[in-house]
Formats: C-alpha cells, structure tokens, sequence
C-alpha cells in the first residue's frame, strides 16, 4: 500500500460520499472497498439502547439535590458589566494572542496517557509523566514541539518538523517515531521514514532510518541500534493490562514506579527487552516477577527507591 | 438578560429540549470511551446538572458544546483507563428469518470480530467512527464536539476505516 496513504483523509472522504468519479477509481485499485463496504454496512444496523423513560425525571430529582441552585442575576446592570468585562478580556486575550503567539501544553499524570492533535493534524501520543508545548498561532512557520519524558510521533508530511528537549533536538519531514528522554535515559526510535537528530554529539549528527534507534545512558556513549521486532506502541496497549511482550526494560520501569510510586536507581543496560506481567496488588511480588526472570538482582531502601544491579 | 430571555438555558422549556436533542449523544460519546452504558448515563447527567447550574452564563446556541467539554472533563476526572470493549444491539432486521442458519451463524460473527476490530482502534479512532456511524453525525459536527479540525477527524476517520478492515481481516484468519 502507498505511504502516503497512510497518512490520508481519503477513506474519510469516500465513506461521506465525497470524492470524484477519477478519485473512487484511484481509491479502487488502492484498497478493498467491499470489505469496508461489508464492516460499514454492519455497523451501520447496530444500535445502542435508548435513555430509560423516566430519566429526565430522574436528573430532575437529581438536579434538585444538587447543592448550588442557578443564580440568577437580580440586576440588569451586574449581567451588562459582566458582559462588558467578557468582551475586554476577550479583546484582550486575542491582542495578546495575536502579538505574542500563543503556546499550548498538554501534560499526562501517573498511568495517564493522551492523545493531542496538532494544528497540521500531526498526532503526539504522550505517555504517562510526560509534557508536550508548542506555539499554535506561529505553527504555519515553525512546526516546532517542546517534549519532556514519553512521546510517539505521527507526523504529517510539510515542513521541518523539530522536537527539542534537554539535551539536544529532533528534526523530521513526516514520519513515524518515538522518543523517550529521561534524565538518564534517552531513546529515539524511527518507524517509518528518516529521523535526524543531533542529540548528545553524536558525530555531529545521526541519521536514522526505518527500524533504527538511537540510545544514550548515563555514563555509556551514545549508539544506534537497529530493532525489526520493535514493536508499535508498546506501551499505549500495554500499560493498560501490564502483559509486556518484548517491551524496553525502562518502559516497564516506567509502569512499575507509577503503579507502585517507587523510583529506580539502575546501573545498567535499560534497553533489554521484558516479555511477561506484573500484579498491580503487590510490589514485592511485581518486582520479582519483572526482575527475577531476567537475572536482575534489585534492593529496596526505605526511601521508596529500588536499586537494580546486574 | 439571562432569567427573562425566551432562548435562556434556566426555562425549563429550552433545558428540556436540549435534552431531548443531545442527552443520547453525549450518553453514546461516554460510553464509547469506558464501555459502561450506566455509567455513561451517569456522567451525561452530571454534563446536564452542571448546565443546570450554569444556566444563566451559558447561552443556549453554546450548551451544545458545553455538554461534550463538562462530559469529557468529568471523565478524565473519574475514570480509569482500561481496555474499552464495546457491544450493540442489532437493529430488528426481519430478514434475518427467511436466512439460513449458517448465514445467521456468520453474521453473527462478523459481529464479534468487528466488535473485536473496535475495541482496538484508539480511542480518538473509536469516538470518531461510531459517533459517525452510530450517532449518524456528520465529520464538522463530530469536530466541533471534540474541538479539533474536521482534517482532523477525517484522519482518525480513515485511520480508523483502515485499521478495523486490517483487524477483520487478520481475525478472519484465525476463524476456526
């Protein structure tokens, strides 16, 4: 299947009826339409339930209940002044949006993961701890995203395209790939497509290409990896039930300190893989069942720290 | 202004008829994001007792919107992401009577594997498809609900086509 067609709108388009007689037979000799058409067609006679008949009596009983009765204003005068003081910061804000640029951030908490859309459709999928900004109104000149901690990247074809962090930057034209900074961690690894980078001085810079990565530990040099088996998103399907099936050591590291809030201190190789499970009841039993199988020898200090040796 | 306006929110009239345009809307959009139907139906009353009590700022041509923003930000606040496995009922199709049993029997698994095929799209990808298909809501709309580009929701939209033919397809496979 063509590349771009993965990054396409098409199929969208074809289903609201939307392309042309040239475009449906392009789309013809590209994908099975009857197939789609087959899955449409099911889901199209299925149904979920209707509200209950006495359910608005029920949120009226509810919204009875509720503390906070609405208030009404009493005075004409105090609705005109609020009004008034919308449409200033209103006029405000977008002076300032306009003059300054505007920058968004989406932050996940422990165990929380989430998906942003940005302004060119470019899709960041943000693991749990981590932080994306970037600058909407100046987006149609820089595309240029701030990442702390876990991020996989889907972006869309157009302009440079610069991830920056700590310790160096990101630069792409329209690919798939997963970065993970940590403090002595950082891994950046490339789905699809070419990824350069010029983090930690690698030479000057390092290319990467499909199913290369690029690690750095504290304490260790800087090395490309090639990985086919890497598999996508490890951790947005995984994370949820904890089965890991060759997942990266520092992933399920990641998943264990949110699970348990517990931090690591480890000296060694974090780019093992792990295939196996953990329980979310028991930390004693969730760190032997991690560490046990691969060999690792672990301690846990009072201070809420495990410390991992070889 | 707001109180004596005919459109306010606060006349049980115009609060009453919001819910009976959105309240299944917004119900369905929980529910394909946690899988829990009376769940969903909770947190959509809690959207509606909230519009309740915002009643004289929010204007009725915005408590569209506003029910999908308090719905979705209830979520978050509450729930606990796990795997999100969906079921629908099948419209009375009849048919279904006149078909052979093997020909009930297949359907009947299409279905699976397609629920299957659901349950494994990404949540963007889910909402997206089945307030499509199910809420029969048109790409611009779903959009507004969700606050991004309707290029955006036709990307999730054929991401989401493309992912479930690939899933049937591969389940089909192992179909004993």
């Amino acid at each position: 299947m063509a590349e771009e067609f993965e990054d396409s709108d098409v199929l969208a388009r074809w289903l609201s009826g939307e392309l042309s007689d040239d475009q449906l037979k392009a789309l013809q000799g590209d994908v099975d339409l009857p197939q789609l058409e087959r899955i449409v067609k099911e889901v199209d006679t299925w149904t979920l339930p209707s509200l209950a008949e006495d359910s608005y009596d029920r949120l009226k009983e509810r919204r009875m209940k509720s503390k906070d009765v609405p208030v009404i204003p009493l005075y004409k005068r105090t609705a005109f002044l609020a009004a008034a003081s919308i449409v200033f910061f209103i006029a405000a804000f977008s002076m300032y949006k306009y003059l300054i640029g505007f920058t968004e951030q989406f932050v996940t908490a422990k165990g929380e993961t989430k998906e942003v859309t940005l302004p060119d459709g470019s899709i960041v999928r943000l693991n749990a701890l981590s932080s994306v900004s970037f600058n909407s109104t100046q987006w149609d000149d820089v595309r240029k995203v701030k990442l702390g901690g876990n991020a996989y990247f889907e972006v869309a074809k157009g302009k440079t395209f610069t991830v920056q962090f700590d310790d160096g930057d990101v630069q792409v034209l329209g690919t798939r790939f997963e970065i993970i900074t940590e403090p002595a961690y950082f891994n950046v690894f490339c789905y699809e497509g070419r990824v350069r980078t010029t983090a930690f001085e690698f030479g000057s810079e390092a290319i990467l290409t499909a199913n290369m990565g690029l690690l750095k530990q504290t304490g260790l040099k800087a090395k490309t990896y090639t990985d086919e088996s890497k598999q996508y998103l490890e951790w947005s399907e995984s994370n949820v039930d904890r089965k890991y099936d060759g997942a990266l050591l520092v992933n399920v590291l990641r998943d264990l300190s949110t699970e348990y809030d517990v931090e690591f201190a480890a000296e060694l190789d974090l780019n093992r893989k792990f295939t196996g499970t953990f329980v979310d009841t028991n930390m004693d039993l969730a760190l032997a069942m991690v560490f046990k199988p691969l060999g690792i020898t672990y301690e846990v200090t009072d201070s809420k720290k495990v410390i991992l040796h070889d | 202004m707001a109180g004596g306006n005919n459109n306010s929110v606060c006349e049980e009239n115009n609060y009453r008829s919001l819910y009976n345009s959105y309240a299944l809307v917004v119900r369905n959009f929980v529910y394909y994001r946690c899988g829990n139907l009376s769940k969903a139906e909770d947190v959509m009353q809690e959207s509606f007792i909230k519009l309740w009590e915002n009643c004289s700022v929010v204007i009725f041509e915005k408590a569209k919107s506003y029910l999908f923003t308090v719905a979705n930000r209830l979520f978050i606040n509450e729930y606990n992401h796990n795997k999100v496995v969906l079921s629908f009922e099948k419209e009375n199709n009849t048919q279904q009577y006149n078909e052979s049993p093997e020909f009930v029997l297949e359907e009947k698994e299409f279905k699976q594997r397609l629920e299957g095929a659901i349950a494994s799209l990404t949540d963007g990808q889910r909402e997206v498809f089945l307030m499509n298909r199910i809420d029969k809501l048109p790409y611009k709309e779903i959009a507004a609900h969700l606050g991004v580009s309707v290029k955006a929701v036709e990307k999730r939209m054929h991401n989401a086509l493309l992912s479930l033919k690939n899933n049937v397809e591969e389940l089909e496979k192992y179909k004993i």
